[in-house]
């Protein structure tokens, strides 16, 4: 990341490598279609090329950072009106145990995200369903607390409850390696 | 509210916030109380937003397109290659301000300094002429008065203080004006000048003017100023002696010269 930071075109380039397929799984989970996928996916690592002096390695890892960076980025486009036109925001997945079992078996490129990736799974399996529901379309669909509870029709300071359990309990079960 | 519904209210706004699932009401109140906020809590912030971006480990892995990583190269190269073009714009007038102002700098000086020498060389020439016309000032006085009918040479020898000296004094006494030679005398100091005395007939010295030089030479001629005195017929001595600046009315320095008229 030093090297990004320095301006070394070829640290990008190994950065790429390292996370692209983690980086568009997201995005894809997120947009749903390929290519405008593939062109968030460009902007977001032409937008780390930009912003690579805004990485402060005290404040988290590379990862993390790249990983905000492109929810984000894909959250606008879902946000933006052609995206609305489209009306994919129909797609909603609204809990993590509704991907196939199986997908889970795909590896990502760094063993340590690997693991780290299965460890956060078992840890939303010890959350109870509608916790993992309200955590998924807030970070997949990019749902406001008020979105959430209008388009579920669940009252707001539940989905608020719902939401602050689900993430400390998440949070703490990452933090003790999932013992609890 | 309490502490403790303070404390709930961080932790819920804190989850909605690493999430982005707040309204920017909310958004902005809980970046208000993250200034605020305790070591402890900023500590949960951290820990929350760890962990809600790790929710994005989750998802499938998908391969994208192998053209995107050539085109996110290309967009580098391509911001690059304007971020250069533009630097370079930047730089091109600033270096050439720089190179205008140094080159005028340059000019201004070696003008400064030319002008310099031309004043010097100037005044140097002008000095020269200066003396040039006061030496054939001096020659002409010289030849007028060799061009006398009758000149009285009085020929000066050296005395102690400078025994080399000598000196010679062409006097036309008719048109009583004369014109005084001094050779091989030290400079006078600052505060003193030579003076030349007429003595006629062994009575008191009669001031015929001071004289001053800055360096030694054998060709200084002087014209006699005020040697409006009329030759006695008997005896005639010259002498130079060293007085304060400005001359005196009688002698009181040491003598450098003398010498009688033949």
């Amino acid at each position: 990341m030093l090297r990004l930071q320095k301006g070394d075109k070829s640290a990008l380039g190994n950065i790429y490598d390292a996370y692209n397929k983690l980086v568009y799984g997201l995005i894809y989970t997120i947009l749903k279609g390929k290519e405008e996928s593939e062109d968030c996916l460009q902007e977001v690592f032409v937008q780390l090329w930009e912003k690579a002096d805004q990485f402060d390695p005290s404040k988290g890892n590379l990862y993390s950072f790249l990983l905000t960076m492109a929810r984000n980025k894909a959250i606008d486009v879902t946000r933006s009106r052609d995206y609305k036109d489209s009306k994919k925001e129909d797609h909603i997945i609204n809990d993590f145990t509704l991907t196939p079992e199986s997908k889970y078996n795909n590896p990502h490129e760094d063993l340590e995200l690997n693991e780290r990736a299965g460890m956060v799974r078992q840890a939303l399996k010890r959350l109870s369903e509608k916790e993992r529901e309200v955590l998924h379309v807030a970070y997949f669909n990019g749902m406001t607390q008020s979105e959430i509870s209008t388009k579920f029709e669940i009252p707001l300071g539940t989905v608020k409850y719902r939401m602050r359990q689900g993430m400390i309990k998440l949070k703490d079960l990452l933090a003790s390696g999932i013992n609890e | 509210m309490s502490d403790k519904e303070l404390h709930n209210d961080f932790e819920s706004l804190c989850a909605g916030y690493v999430l982005g699932a707040l309204s920017e009401e909310d958004r902005q109140r809980f970046l208000k109380m993250l200034e605020d906020a305790t070591p402890e809590q900023k500590a949960f912030y951290k820990e929350m937003q760890q962990a809600g971006s790790e929710l994005a480990l989750t998802v499938e892995p998908r391969t994208p397109d192998s053209n995107v990583r050539n085109s996110i190269m290309n967009a580098i190269d391509a911001e690059k290659a304007d971020k250069d073009s533009s630097g370079a714009a930047n730089i091109f007038p600033l270096n050439f301000y720089r190179v205008a102002a140094a080159i005028l700098l340059m000019v201004f000086f070696g003008l400064a300094y030319y002008s310099f020498e031309l004043n010097q060389t100037v005044e140097q020439q002008e000095t020269t002429i200066t003396q040039l016309k006061g030496d054939l000032e001096r020659q002409e006085q010289f030849l007028d008065i060799l061009a006398a009918r009758e000149v009285n040479l009085v020929i000066m020898g050296g005395l102690e203080p400078s025994p080399d000296g000598y000196g010679k004094i062409l006097w036309d006494s008719n048109q009583q004006r004369a014109v005084l030679q001094l050779a091989n005398l030290p400079a006078p100091p600052g505060d003193k000048d030579y003076q030349l005395w007429l003595i006629k007939d062994g009575g008191n010295p009669i001031s015929a003017g001071v004289f001053s030089f800055d360096e030694p030479r054998s060709d200084l001629f002087f014209k006699v100023e005020h040697l409006d005195e009329a030759p006695s017929p008997l005896e005639n001595t010259f002498a130079v002696t060293l007085e304060p600046k400005g001359g005196v009315p009688q002698p009181t320095g040491d003598m450098y010269l003398v010498g009688q008229q033949q």
